[in-house]
């Protein structure tokens, strides 16, 4: 039997794309929490963010054989799944009142079996996290209002009040801000 | 929405963090393709925002999650794996496989939000079918991709015209043009539509409505157009609510 955690994860997201449903099972095994977090995180109930990670799995292992590394890590490019189907999701119920919750409402207790990538994870999470508490409120508002809610900058401003050309700006500089404390922070890029 | 010197400044945050109507979309990144400081800015920008979700602290999926993932793959493995769609000189029957994995997608919104802004038809009669039929919630929309080459295919029900979006299609040779077939049984085969660009959109006419057929392809034939396909197509999107009819 092969042994797919050797596998980085162009190797793995090749195999899987071949039809090899141990390399699904193992893919899964590597991103189903921060997919399965995220998808929380959009959509605040976990029924949903299950059926949507399941989802995000399945179209995972349809369309592995258009997984580019040069575009994207594999983490990034689940999670980009994922966050296509909860913006799906939020746009059919748009209408609907929505419990969301905050980026701590998610928190759990560590993991005390967490392996070394996993340390790195709440590394990486800390210092996000960190950058993003360093933003002005009204600029980490929009981002956070656009990024985990889907909403449109027009959308965002009709929410806070204010015109859509002002959420742009805060989008912008809010990113542009975000990514310079991130790169003092020896945050370049994904691995 | 740009700045006096023509940059689309205030739309990159949009498109960096995917939120951007497809519209407006295609325009900026055309723009950033040939625009070094926008480029660089949104580089920045996508770089962000791929790191967004790092923020979130991770949470577990019940127990039972993998193992109903890895059920229902082993259950579709056979009738809805993706294999690449580029195909020369298959034999005809290879239309059934390829209509078989094509993929459907439902972003319904933005794409009629392009459809019935695109071009000279903007405000015609099919436009507005497409439209009206996006209100009623029942457009049919299906998409095919294969690495870069990508199409959608929007109509409404009982239309004879539908749109087709394409992106990347393979280089033309000289002479040649795309050239849209219909099929209503995986084995014969309706011309349609002949076009030249490799990225854009096209409406494609039938000579029924287009509930009645399995599937749509593209060959590349003479410029003028064929009576019958020359080979294979090297792309097919399956024409979802046909199959559910039939």
């Amino acid at each position: 039997m092969q042994d797919f955690g050797r596998l980085d994860d162009t190797e793995l997201l090749r195999t899987v794309a071949g039809g090899d449903e141990g390399a699904l099972g193992e893919l899964y095994d590597r991103f189903h929490r921060p997919c399965y977090a995220f998808a929380l995180r959009m959509l605040g109930a976990e029924a949903d963010a299950e059926e949507a990670v399941q989802e995000a799995f399945v179209r995972a292992w349809r369309n592995a054989h258009l997984y580019d590394n040069a575009k994207a890590g594999g983490q990034t490019w689940l999670i980009s799944i994922t966050r296509n189907l909860c913006i799906d999701e939020l746009r059919r119920r748009r209408r609907r009142a929505a419990e969301a919750t905050t980026l701590d409402d998610v928190a759990e207790p560590p993991d005390p079996g967490r392996t070394d990538v996993e340390a790195e994870r709440a590394m990486l999470r800390t210092q996000v996290r960190r950058a993003l508490e360093l933003l002005p409120g009204e600029q980490r508002s929009a981002i956070e209002l656009v990024y985990f809610h889907g909403l449109t900058s027009q959308e965002v401003g009709n929410v806070l009040k204010v015109p859509a050309p002002t959420v742009r700006s805060r989008l912008r500089l809010g990113l542009l801000k975000l990514g310079g404390t991130l790169r003092e922070q020896g945050v370049t890029s994904l691995g | 929405m740009v700045d006096e010197h023509g940059h689309p400044e205030s739309l990159l945050a949009e498109l960096a963090l995917g939120v951007l109507a497809e519209d407006e979309a295609v325009a900026v990144r055309h723009h950033v393709a040939a625009c070094l400081s926008c480029r660089a800015e949104y580089e920045e920008m996508e770089r962000v925002a791929t790191l967004l979700p790092f923020g979130i602290e991770e949470a577990a999926p019940p127990d039972g999650l993998r193992q109903s993932i890895l059920k229902q793959v082993a259950s579709d493995a056979h009738q809805l794996r993706s294999t690449p769609v580029v195909l020369k000189r298959r034999p005809v029957f290879w239309w059934a496989a390829a209509a078989a994995s094509a993929l459907i997608v439902a972003s319904v919104a933005a794409f009629v939000g392009y459809a019935a802004s695109a071009g000279p038809d903007k405000g015609n009669d099919r436009a507005e079918q497409v439209v009206e039929a996006a209100a009623r919630g029942d457009l049919e929309l299906a998409r095919a991709a294969d690495g870069d080459v990508s199409m959608t295919f929007v109509h409404a029900p009982g239309a004879r015209e539908g749109f087709l979006w394409v992106h990347d299609l393979p280089p033309l040779p000289s002479g040649k043009a795309y050239q849209a077939w219909f099929t209503p049984d995986l084995s014969t085969f309706e011309p349609s539509t002949v076009f030249t660009l490799a990225s854009g959109g096209a409406w494609l006419k039938a000579t029924g409505p287009l509930d009645g057929f399995v599937a749509m392809g593209l060959t590349i034939e003479d410029k003028d157009g064929a009576d019958a396909p020359s080979s294979a197509p090297f792309i097919v999107v399956m024409l979802e609510g046909s199959a559910q009819r039939r």
